[in-house]
């Protein structure tokens, strides 16, 4: 009889979650390789991977963006869509027109 | 003091009529767009002939959406705050109710000009509705209208010739006047360049051209026997490569609106 409540309990309780499960966040992501002056696009490719947007500046160069959240691990890649982690970043890296780091910045979009 | 009494009574009522009741407030469901850096100051930092791109890409972040020409960088932060569930039982009965999302709005866009730099920010409380560029030119417009005056037509992708140059710009039509915006790569988007009450207006229609051969364009004449200039170009999302330039049906609408521009006027006359 105590199975069968337990059962029906949480039978009833099934449909009431009111948020999904929180997801796993994406690789671990280092950052501390960034150099103005120094880096290139080409090696931010290779150790970051395809930025989120792109925005081409008049100068010629590139503005390139990702997404990052930080949790008790570090900071780690993530979805534009993901508000999971506890705190969000925006990377932004500007290029100049020879493909070196001009700026960046790692801009605090919100945190839980 | 009265009102401290009625606040006190209107408290006493609310907790009697809550008792017994359990209210509880349900968060709201994860915000992809909410961003904590996009508030009522985040203009602030943005001098318009000095910042540039980089600058607001760098002090605000990946934006929602981006002008393919880098004209604009639009920031939405929405944020829903839940909603409250009220839930209560009596005797013979149990019910509740909830109250709806609260969800919380805000549209940053910077505009650039022809060199990269700040030409104008707009910053409120809104879902953006509209298209950046129009969302410009609309507060562009209502700052040049007079005291009661509507805007009735706004046409994008014109040209107004001017010292045997054609000039790009905006035609606004209201109820009393055509308005001709001027579109600058620098400086402020739109700078009003002309205003033609529907008075001044002695007739409107297709001429042939005077600067480019053959190519027609709308004519209107004022009463003082002078004359303006005007053509429609194509929108840019529906040019077609074998056809660019002037748009025919839109300057054909141009004419019909002006029209009745004037013969709103003519009607007033005695």
């Amino acid at each position: 009889l105590l199975v069968a409540a337990v059962a029906g309990v949480a039978l009833l309780l099934a449909g009431c979650a009111a948020t999904p499960p929180p997801q796993p966040l994406g690789a671990a992501v280092d950052v501390e390789f960034i150099r103005d002056g120094v880096t290139s696009r080409n090696e931010c490719m290779q150790r970051l991977g395809a930025p989120s947007k792109t925005i081409a500046t008049l100068a010629g160069g590139e503005v390139w963006t990702y997404w990052i959240g930080r949790d008790a691990s570090g900071l780690r890649a993530v979805a534009s869509w993901s508000t999971f982690e506890p705190v969000r970043y925006s990377l932004v890296l500007s290029f100049d027109a020879g493909g070196v780091l001009v700026r960046h910045s790692m801009v605090k979009i919100w945190e839980r | 003091m009265q009102g401290r009494k009625l606040r006190t009574l209107a408290m006493l009522g609310v907790a009697v009529t809550l008792c017994g009741c359990i209210v509880m407030k349900q968060p709201g469901s994860p915000d992809p767009d909410r961003r904590d850096n996009v508030d009522a100051h985040a203009d602030a930092a943005f001098i318009a002939g000095v910042s540039t791109l980089e600058d607001v890409l760098l002090t605000l972040g990946e934006p929602f959406a981006a002008a393919a020409d880098g004209r604009w960088l639009e920031y939405r932060n929405t944020h829903n705050f839940g909603h409250w569930v009220v839930w209560g039982c009596g005797y013979y009965t149990c019910g509740g109710f909830e109250t709806e999302d609260k969800v919380r709005h805000r549209t940053l866009t910077v505009y650039f000009d022809a060199t990269g730099h700040v030409r104008d920010v707009i910053n409120d409380d809104t879902a953006a509705a509209q298209a950046p560029e129009y969302r410009l030119l609309d507060r562009r417009s209502q700052a040049v209208l007079e005291p009661g005056e509507h805007v009735v037509a706004r046409l994008t992708d014109a040209q107004r010739r001017v010292a045997d140059q054609w000039r790009p710009g905006v035609i606004i039509v209201t109820e009393r006047a055509l308005l001709f915006l001027e579109t600058a790569d620098t400086g402020p988007a739109h700078q009003l360049a002309l205003r033609l009450p529907a008075a001044e207006i002695q007739s409107v229609a297709w001429a042939e051209g005077t600067s480019e051969p053959g190519e027609p364009y709308a004519r209107i004449r004022r009463v003082d026997g002078t004359s303006d200039a005007f053509t429609l170009m194509q929108l840019p999302g529906n040019s077609v490569p074998a056809t660019p330039g002037l748009d025919r049906d839109r300057t054909q609408h141009f004419i019909d609106v002006a029209g009745w521009l004037r013969s709103r006027s003519s009607r007033k006359l005695p």
